[in-house]
């Protein structure tokens, strides 16, 4: 998958070390872009939960469906009602 | 969609985030859902299943149910299913089309010339090798016709073998063959006859000489009718086997000394054109010539002629009879023993000495018992 945000990232001129290492883009609630990710906790139809560097990131919601995975990527479809990163 | 490979699996087993973690590490997971606390069902890409499957089973994973689905695989799929219908079908025909072929033709008979020739005429003569076009009814008329010595044939189509069965003509043995009479190999007295089949020309105590006819290959029956037959009997006879040596009291005998002297002369046809002489003289010699191409490939016929020669001496032999008679007759024994036949059992044996001066002339005589008709 492409990998926008670090394309972003590298033209901001912004110090690396203000910047999360992973991010996040919520698109109408209904789907979940997850970049950086340390690998997945939790997987149910109400509740994902994966790691990210120095935490970890609770989506609620229903209807989940992680629709792909890789090593550090991981799109989420449902309809997302509370994301916390703690 | 289905262009898309994939292959989706359903998964069962404990602490699947973390199987399933490690292994997006090295396949990406598509449409991830959890059917129950314990069961999962994802997606991957077509060309990834086997890596996917190995890398469950690793982690300890039950595979509940496993399908591809996508053009890739339906191709895949339809060329292994009509591939092997394809196959069947190909192996089908091609039994069909060469099971009306005939592929080998066996003679039964006795193994011999006949057979090898029956075996060669139809070879020959089948037309064609498809079963419908071979008449064997036909190929049968034609095998009697050619072999006189065949009584009767049957041809049969098994299988993919043409089978010929002949009988050969079952004529007796003595009516068949050669008609020709017993006659006898040694010059002797007959002592015994034991008849066979044939008519006989001799009788028990009759001398014959080499060449003489024994048995004739006839019969005759009451009717005075003459039938041919094979002349076979055993005839035994009493044959007298002489050699005749000489010997002399007094003699001269001429042999080599070993001294030899060589003249070599090399010619263009007739001409002389190189000559070298050996500067020996011999009192007494033998002359041999011996001449040769000096080489093959020449274009010139140069041919090199040797004359050889060999210095003898003529010495006088004095061997009187009386001194050197046992050592005669035995070599006149040893000599009568090389005509006789293996066979022959040695009945009598016999010298005579003729002397006439110088000159004594022995004939040695062996009278064996044996058979005499060949």
């Amino acid at each position: 998958m492409f990998n926008f945000y670090k394309e972003i990232k590298d033209k901001s001129g912004i110090s690396p070390e203000f910047l999360h290492d992973f991010n996040l883009v919520n698109i109408s609630g209904r789907l979940l872009y997850v970049e950086g990710h340390s690998g997945v906790s939790v997987i149910s139809p109400n509740l994902i939960n994966f790691k990210v560097k120095n935490g970890r990131v609770i989506v609620e919601g229903s209807e989940f469906v992680i629709k792909e995975l890789t090593e550090n990527t991981l799109l989420i479809s449902g309809k997302i009602a509370k994301m916390e990163i703690f | 969609m289905i262009f898309k490979n994939k292959t989706i699996f359903t998964i069962k087993g404990l602490n699947q985030e973390r199987g399933l973690g490690e292994i997006s590490k090295k396949i990406t997971i598509f449409n991830l859902s959890k059917e129950q606390n314990d069961i999962s069902k994802f997606e991957v890409d077509y060309r990834d299943r086997k890596l996917a499957k190995k890398l469950l089973e690793e982690h300890g994973f039950q595979i509940i149910s496993y399908s591809s689905h996508g053009i890739l695989f339906k191709f895949k799929s339809l060329l292994f299913r009509y591939g092997i219908i394809g196959g069947i079908c190909f192996a089908v025909i091609f039994y069909l089309l060469q099971y009306n072929f005939i592929l080998q033709i066996n003679v039964l008979g006795q193994p011999g010339e006949l057979k090898s020739s029956i075996l060669t005429f139809v070879n020959e003569n089948l037309n064609s090798r498809l079963k419908f076009k071979i008449d064997t009814e036909s190929m049968e008329d034609k095998i009697k016709e050619e072999f006189k010595e065949v009584s009767s044939v049957s041809i049969a189509i098994v299988g993919q073998s043409l089978i010929i069965n002949y009988n050969p003509s079952t004529l007796p043995q003595e009516l068949e063959g050669d008609f020709s009479p017993i006659v006898s190999n040694y010059d002797a007295m007959i002592t015994e006859i034991n008849l066979t089949s044939g008519t006989l020309n001799v009788r028990v105590g009759d001398i014959v000489q080499k060449g003489d006819v024994l048995v004739f290959p006839y019969i005759m029956d009451s009717d005075g009718v003459r039938h041919e037959v094979i002349a076979k009997a055993t005839i035994t006879a009493q044959v007298w086997t002489s050699v005749n040596i000489n010997h002399y009291d007094y003699r001269l005998e001429t042999r080599r000394t070993g001294n030899v002297a060589i003249d070599q002369q090399v010619k263009l046809n007739d001409l002389v054109i190189y000559s070298i002489k050996d500067n020996k003289y011999f009192l007494e010699y033998e002359i041999e010539k011996k001449s040769s191409m000096l080489s093959k490939n020449l274009l010139l016929p140069l041919m090199v002629e040797q004359t050889i020669y060999y210095e003898t001496v003529t010495e006088e032999i004095v061997e009187p009879f009386e001194e050197f008679k046992e050592e005669i007759i035995q070599k006149a024994r040893e000599k009568t023993l090389i005509f006789l036949d293996k066979n022959a059992i040695i009945i009598e044996e016999n010298y005579i000495v003729k002397d006439a001066g110088n000159i004594h002339s022995i004939e040695y005589t062996i009278t064996t018992s044996q058979s005499i008709g060949g």
